[in-house]
């Protein structure tokens, strides 16, 4: 048969295909404005126990980069990345690099996968920018540690054995 | 030609009818689907150890008998104090005894059975089992990680194994478990070298340990602008025309110069707060100045003075010599010592704690690029508060007077080496790292208690030396105490910090400050050379540990056996020694109970023991093998064999 939709139903159709991409999106974080720039190194923190600063080393005999961040909660989290190698992203400055995020990639030789604990059921999973991965067995003090943002290292599938904390659980 | 809307209804009803008719009567039956009707479960091996793994799987069968997807299975234990089961289904052994290991999916079970054996000594002979000799210390193979049997000697025995994280970077925390068969808790003490009663007292007045806590706040200049200290300035180019404090090269005793005194928040780019600093004495390195808005009932200009006189005398000599001359951006040839409100003002922790004083780096740099800077060498010191009209912390001048010389020795270190890093050696970064550099300064601080007691390193003090008469019990309470303090909070936590951590913590202080002395002392020769190269770096951090003491992993672990082996009269190797120091014998005088304040876990058999140790952590577990009876260890790490980044070490103590 043939013939025209009814008005009625074509914009029922089309209401209904614009609440599914907006249903699509509405799952997409709003991106926060990054910088163009990135850089990567292993975060040092130098200076005196009073004035600290947090600097992103490069290759050997390189100068370090100073890193410049806006908020304590991020200065705090990358100064437990101390000895870590990140990725950085943000804006380079003539003072400095102004981060917006970072990310954990690796600890001396080793990588790290870098996300959030979450329960999935029983299973301590880790939640990541590209999806979840269940813990094999993870350490008991993991399991604690609900809601941290951690990085990890080790066989996924029969542990993580090795980890840090980035962001402590409320 | 326009269809309408209850043909489009009719339509759909006419197909839905098709549908549903096509369901039901008339013509063949179909089949009903196959369903999840029977779970299997494997488990292999079905046998393990204690600490071992067994991997379970899961197999499904319909109705019918056929096989089928499984789908997503939960599985759970029987018995959890035999085994656990992950959620990818590894089975791990945690005691002895039979479990059921059950999987369950759309409502449907299975499970298997597991056979859980204590680690045995059945696979321990004569050609296996290690015995060894009093005092005798040996890193295990991987192969004794996994499985080691010890003793079978004609007398009980006691041992303590020191699992090591050789990971050079702190923030690697890393879980590891250990069981025994055959072990079981020490019955005494080690020998300890007994306190004989004398306790060092600390100072009336507020809590030294308060000022020392108040020191472990964080500070972070959020927006420090020093990016063009890494210009090639040399330091007489900012002289005069850009000093803000312009204070002359021979300062007159009672004139007024102008300083910025404020020092919270951001100390580069926060607002200038100027005060009138009034000069009290000026010697040939010292200029004091003091707030011209302190509050009254402080200092004496005569005792300001002293401060002064003190510092000429011993201070500046002693570090200089030993870290190297600071820089002279100011051309005075001196460095200033500002006792100031300014202190006093920055915010105290809840609970209190006082700041003795502190050295900023922006001071450094150009008023170009940093504001705030006051463009001279200096260090800031509280000032007395005897009514509580700024801050109830600072009330007593006799506690806050004796802080003054140890104070300004540590913060000139950090002078020196901020400067001689930005103005002398051209350094790759103008500062130390924050762990290196606070060890460093409390090194100036034990290198003044040596200045001023009279005794010297390398000479394994006791408490017999240190608290001989009260002279030197005043020297080391005032000049030491607040390192073997902090090596104390140290020793108590030993796996969850580490000499080489990435922040200015109190145990990470006293465990540098006590690295750092034991690799001077091991490398031997004159010690001044070895402070000096440090200071002098241009490389920071482990890479500059590394150029003078060699590798920081071996270091760290010979002398994290030395925390438990000196001084036990067990005749162990120099490297496993703590040459100027007999903490075994000084530290219980300060400490609750009198007792050596290293935190130990015992082992003892049927007992796992779950240890987490970060990079340069280490653990103490102590266990005892009773005569003729031969123990079996073994370690895991989540039920596999440790990762290669855990060392273990084992001693016969007794």
């Amino acid at each position: 048969m043939s013939g025209h939709m009814p008005g009625s139903i074509r914009g029922a159709g089309l209401l209904a295909l614009v609440l599914s991409v907006a249903c699509h999106h509405r799952g997409k974080p709003t991106a926060t404005a990054v910088g163009p720039d990135s850089a990567q190194g292993v975060v040092s923190i130098v200076g005196t126990g009073f004035d600290q600063q947090l600097v992103l080393q490069g290759a050997a005999a390189t100068r370090p980069t100073r890193l410049r961040i806006t908020t304590e909660a991020d200065s705090a989290a990358l100064t437990r990345l101390g000895g870590v190698e990140v990725l950085v992203r943000g804006t380079r400055a003539d003072d400095g690099f102004r981060v917006s995020t970072f990310t954990a990639v690796r600890v001396g030789a080793s990588p790290v996968v870098d996300g959030v604990l979450r329960l999935d059921g029983d299973h301590v999973v880790l939640e990541t920018s590209t999806g979840r991965t269940t813990l094999g067995n993870p350490p008991d003090a993991l399991r604690r540690m609900i809601g941290a943002r951690v990085w990890i290292s080790g066989p996924l599938a029969t542990g993580p054995n090795s980890y840090g904390i980035i962001v402590p659980a409320r | 030609m326009r269809v309408r809307r209850h043909v489009w209804v009719a339509v759909a009803c006419f197909l839905v009818l098709i549908g549903a008719a096509s369901c039901g009567g008339g013509g063949t039956t179909p089949p009903p689907p196959p369903v999840l009707t029977t779970i299997t479960v494997t488990v292999s091996p079905s046998s393990i150890q204690v600490g071992q793994t067994a991997t379970a799987s899961a197999s499904g069968l319909d109705q019918n008998g056929a096989s089928i997807a499984v789908g997503t299975v939960q599985w759970t234990t029987g018995n959890a104090s035999v085994a656990t089961v992950s959620a990818a289904g590894v089975v791990t052994g945690v005691g002895a005894g039979q479990a059921q290991i059950i999987a369950t999916s759309n409502g449907k079970q299975g499970q298997a059975s597991i056979t859980v054996t204590a680690v045995t000594v059945a696979q321990c002979s004569s050609s296996t089992t290690v015995q060894m000799a009093l005092g005798e210390i040996r890193t295990l193979t991987a192969a004794q990680t996994v499985s080691l049997c010890l003793g079978g000697l004609t007398a009980a025995s006691e041992y303590v194994l020191i699992p090591f994280n050789n990971s050079n970077v702190a923030a690697q925390t890393t879980s590891i478990q250990l069981t025994s068969t055959n072990t079981v808790a020490v019955t005494a003490a080690v020998n300890l070298v007994p306190s004989n009663g004398i306790r060092l007292q600390a100072l009336p007045g507020p809590n030294p340990q308060l000022e020392i806590a108040f020191r472990e706040r964080e500070r972070r200049d959020l927006a420090f602008l020093n990016g063009s200290a890494r210009t090639q300035k040399r330091a007489s180019s900012l002289r005069a025309s850009t000093q803000l404090t312009g204070v002359p090269t021979n300062p007159t005793v009672g004139s007024i110069v102008q300083l910025n005194s404020n020092i919270n928040g951001s100390t580069c780019s926060a607002p200038k707060i100027v005060h009138g600093a009034r000069v009290v004495s000026v010697t040939q390195h010292v200029i004091v100045f003091i707030d011209t808005l302190a509050p009254t009932g402080g200092y004496t200009d005569a005792e300001l003075a002293a401060f002064g006189t003190s510092f000429e005398n011993v201070g500046y000599g002693l570090d200089t010599l030993n870290f190297g001359a600071p820089s002279d951006i100011d051309g005075n040839g001196r460095v200033g010592v500002f006792f100031t409100t300014g202190v006093n003002n920055i915010p105290s922790p809840a609970g209190g704690g006082f700041i003795a004083g502190l050295f900023a780096g922006r001071d450094l740099f150009p008023i170009t690029t940093c504001i705030a800077s006051n463009e001279g060498e200096m260090f800031y010191l509280p000032v007395p508060d005897p009514d509580s009209t700024l801050n109830g912390n600072y009330t007593s001048k006799s506690a806050l007077s004796n802080t003054v010389l140890g104070t300004l020795v540590h913060e000139f270190q950090h002078l020196i080496n901020a400067g001689r890093r930005i103005y002398v050696n051209n350094a790759l970064v103008n500062s130390e790292e924050v762990w290196l550099n606070e060890g460093l300064s409390h090194i100036a601080e034990e290198l003044l208690y040596y200045r001023e007691s009279g005794n010297v390193p390398r000479s394994n003090l006791d408490l017999s030396i240190v608290a001989a008469n009260a002279a030197q019990v005043a020297a080391i309470n005032t000049y030491q105490l607040q390192n073997l303090g902090r090596l104390k909070s140290y020793l108590a936590a030993t796996a969850s910090n580490s000499p080489y951590a990435q922040n200015d913590n109190l145990p990470t202080r006293g465990a540098i400050w006590e690295l750092l002395r034991y690799s001077a002392d091991q490398r031997g020769g004159n010690e001044r050379d070895t402070w000096f190269a440090l200071v002098n770096s241009t490389t920071s951090g482990q890479a500059n540990f590394n150029a003078v003491f060699g590798n920081i992993i071996t270091n760290t672990r010979d002398w994290a056996v030395a925390q438990f082996v000196d001084d036990l009269s067990l005749n162990v190797p120099a490297r496993y020694q703590n040459l100027s120091w007999n903490f075994r014998s000084i530290l219980p005088a300060i400490t609750t109970g009198s007792r050596f304040p290293l935190n130990t876990n015992p082992l003892v058999a049927g007992t796992p023991l779950s240890l987490d140790i970060i990079g340069g952590g280490a653990a103490y577990v102590r266990f005892r093998v009773t005569a003729s009876t031969v123990a079996a260890l073994a370690a895991t790490s989540t039920g596999q064999p440790t990762p290669a980044n855990i060392d273990f070490i084992l001693v016969r103590t007794q």
